[in-house]
């Protein structure tokens, strides 16, 4: 049951005069306060406490946004960004009430693509599944996958360092923003990134992101609490001819990980991501998998591509000789196979951890799932694995982790995932949670997207500096706190 | 005429997946119904499981049972081969990547020949996914 915890937000103006306002700013079939229309928004898939909104807007231009934002600040009503709400991490609750800004229905345009630049500019409710069929239709570039469902918003997840199957080649969806445009508190509305310059001086231009100052930060990972980002231009990559995909079967977690690291410094890898064969199963349908004695421990999909036929088979080789060598080293009881083949074999369940929908179809077959993402040191890939694989088994949950190279391994992400059936786990699903970050945050890795409790942890081990200027900037670019309320515990 | 077992390890899903179109097809069903053996198949880089047939319901599990008919000890290489249209199950065991133990059991394995190459042929005559080289 939703629970509303009792809170002010309608202080300094009437509730039903502040209906009417956004009436004539959204038109009316744009603005609810109605609980069956509020009530979507209140929870998540997580275990975050759930709210209720006091009232849904659906806008569809920045002009709306620009109004709206004035509004709210001058009468201090929260203001909650929201496009579909797959963030697992809770942060689309509305913890303090307010008024949810839901991008996903009409900011969801595809304004501009640049071939030659390689870039689009896109609202923020574009989807990865959106924006991939129509790269695909209509040029030859593409964007890439993010093992998320694919109604997720390519702009929340960029602007959430969120990562795809490109990442192993580029890093994280962050590193992809070429610029932004914002709503400030103000109703100033501002760009950053190459596109800062007047347009009266030159065409609107987003083909880079520097080398002026990184303004784009301030809206980085600070999930929705600086002010609502409107659009953004995100990188675009050749689509190239010749594609495969190779999987390791792998015994040991110190194998893993180094596979894992090698095969993303090869440099020959559009992606390398690692799951235990338990996941596997999960798609068979076998709720809580046990793993057999001789049965592998983990299984690493490999993709790569070529532009040409030879370039493709030279990257292949690279991999096969680095296997090889890590194999004879540490005779690791590993093996190598070609990806295809073994999709054949397993069913066309498999095809998607390839591509579209591109999800772990596990995750979303029960009411609950909840994770800790984090990116994390490579070269601590191995305990993590143990630790938390035996972590799962102590409390019985199927376990679901997985492993991604990021940016030819200058990190890696490690992600712990649990579904459970909300109602009668949850209690069991926290104290895993909780016991999982403390192998987390022993082995340096850094929460991603994190929900209140994640950050409240994290900001007792903070360095105090770094909160104070982390609540300068709030103040600055949100005095009166009206932007996603909360988060980060500000 | 089904599999009474939903196996509980990857290899034994995978066979279990091969096997499951091919139960639509009357010829193979008859000699499934003819077959009333157990056949112990070592993946020998990684582990071995056991298919028992037992008029015409068949169960897949984990592990070799001691009481098996025949027993196929295949390479990795030479099941991904199979499955990759490489080799089939009468080369590979001519090139040696296929060994038999209780080979005078010779119906037996040409029985379960004749249920298994059906099946591995249809679980890759076409490739789920597009496009995707096969570059190992």
């Amino acid at each position: 049951m939703t629970d509303v915890i009792k809170r002010d937000v309608f202080e300094n103006v009437e509730k039903e005069t502040a209906l009417n306002q956004l009436e004539k700013i959204f038109g009316k079939a744009n603005v609810s306060d109605k609980p069956h229309d509020l009530y979507p928004y209140s929870y998540d898939m997580t275990e975050s406490p759930h709210h209720m909104p006091d009232m849904v807007v659906i806008p569809e231009n920045v002009d709306q946004i620009v109004e709206f934002v004035k509004y709210c600040n001058q009468y201090r009503i929260p203001i909650v960004p929201y496009v579909s709400g797959n963030n697992v991490g809770g942060l689309t609750i509305p913890e303090f009430g307010g008024i949810m800004c839901d991008m996903g229905k009409k900011m969801n345009k595809i304004i501009k693509v640049d071939e030659s630049l390689m870039y689009a500019i896109l609202e923020p409710g574009v989807t990865f599944g959106q924006l991939d069929s129509y790269l695909k239709n209509h040029t030859n570039l593409k964007y890439g996958l993010a093992y998320a469902p694919p109604y997720a918003s390519v702009v929340a997840n960029s602007l959430l360092s969120g990562l795809t199957n490109l990442s192993c080649c580029y890093g994280g969806m962050s590193d992809w923003l070429n610029g932004l445009e914002a709503v400030l508190y103000t109703g100033e509305v501002v760009r950053t990134g190459s596109c800062f310059i007047s347009k009266e001086y030159r065409e609107d231009n987003w083909f880079v992101r520097y080398p002026i100052p990184d303004l784009i930060g301030l809206f980085m990972c600070w999930q929705g609490m600086t002010g609502i980002v409107t659009k953004a231009a995100v990188q675009l990559w050749p689509r190239k001819n010749y594609n495969t995909a190779l999987v390791a079967i792998v015994y040991g977690s110190d194998a893993c990980a180094e596979l894992i690291r090698e095969f993303g410094r090869s440099e020959c890898c559009e992606d390398v991501s690692a799951v235990p064969p338990d996941v596997v199963k999960m798609t068979f349908g076998i709720e809580y998998p046990e793993k057999q004695p001789e049965e592998p421990d983990w299984a690493i999909i490999i993709s790569m591509s070529g532009n040409t036929e030879e370039l493709l088979k030279a990257k292949v080789n690279y991999v096969k000789q680095i296997f090889e060598e890590i194999k004879k080293k540490n005779n690791y009881r590993i093996f190598l196979a070609n990806f295809g083949p073994f999709v054949d074999v397993l069913g066309k369940e498999f095809a998607i951890y390839y591509d579209l929908p591109n999800i772990i179809t596990p995750l979303y077959e029960w009411d609950g799932c909840t994770w800790i993402g984090s990116y994390a040191n490579p070269n601590n890939l191995g305990p993590l694995m143990e630790k938390c694989y035996n972590l799962f088994k102590k409390y019985d949950i199927g376990p679901i982790v997985y492993m991604k190279s990021m940016k030819a391994s200058h990190y890696a992400v490690f992600r712990p995932i649990v579904r459970y059936h909300k109602g009668r786990e949850e209690e069991k699903v926290k104290k895993l949670q909780h016991e999982l970050l403390e192998v987390m945050l022993e082995y340096e890795c850094v929460p991603y997207k994190t929900p209140r409790w994640i950050t409240e942890i994290i900001r007792k081990r903070c360095d105090q500096n770094w909160i104070k200027l982390l609540e300068k900037v709030k103040n600055m670019m949100d005095p009166n706190g009206i932007f996603n309320p909360g988060k980060w515990c500000l | 005429m089904s599999i009474i077992n939903q196996p509980q390890d990857i290899l034994g899903l995978a066979i279990k997946n091969m096997l499951e179109p091919v139960l639509e097809d009357e010829k193979i069903l008859k000699k499934i119904k003819n077959l009333n053996k157990v056949i112990a198949m070592d993946l020998k880089d990684l582990y071995p499981i056991s298919i028992t047939f037992n008029k015409g319901l068949i169960s897949i599990d984990y592990g070799e049972k001691p009481k098996y008919d025949i027993k196929l000890i295949v390479s990795f290489d030479a099941f991904t081969g199979m499955a990759e249209g490489r080799g089939g199950l009468i080369s590979s065991f001519l090139k040696g990547k296929i060994r038999v133990k209780k080979m005078y059991r010779i119906f037996t394995i040409l029985k379960f020949a004749s249920i298994f190459i059906p099946a591995i042929k249809k679980a890759t005559e076409k490739p789920i996914i597009e496009n995707l080289y096969n570059v190992l």
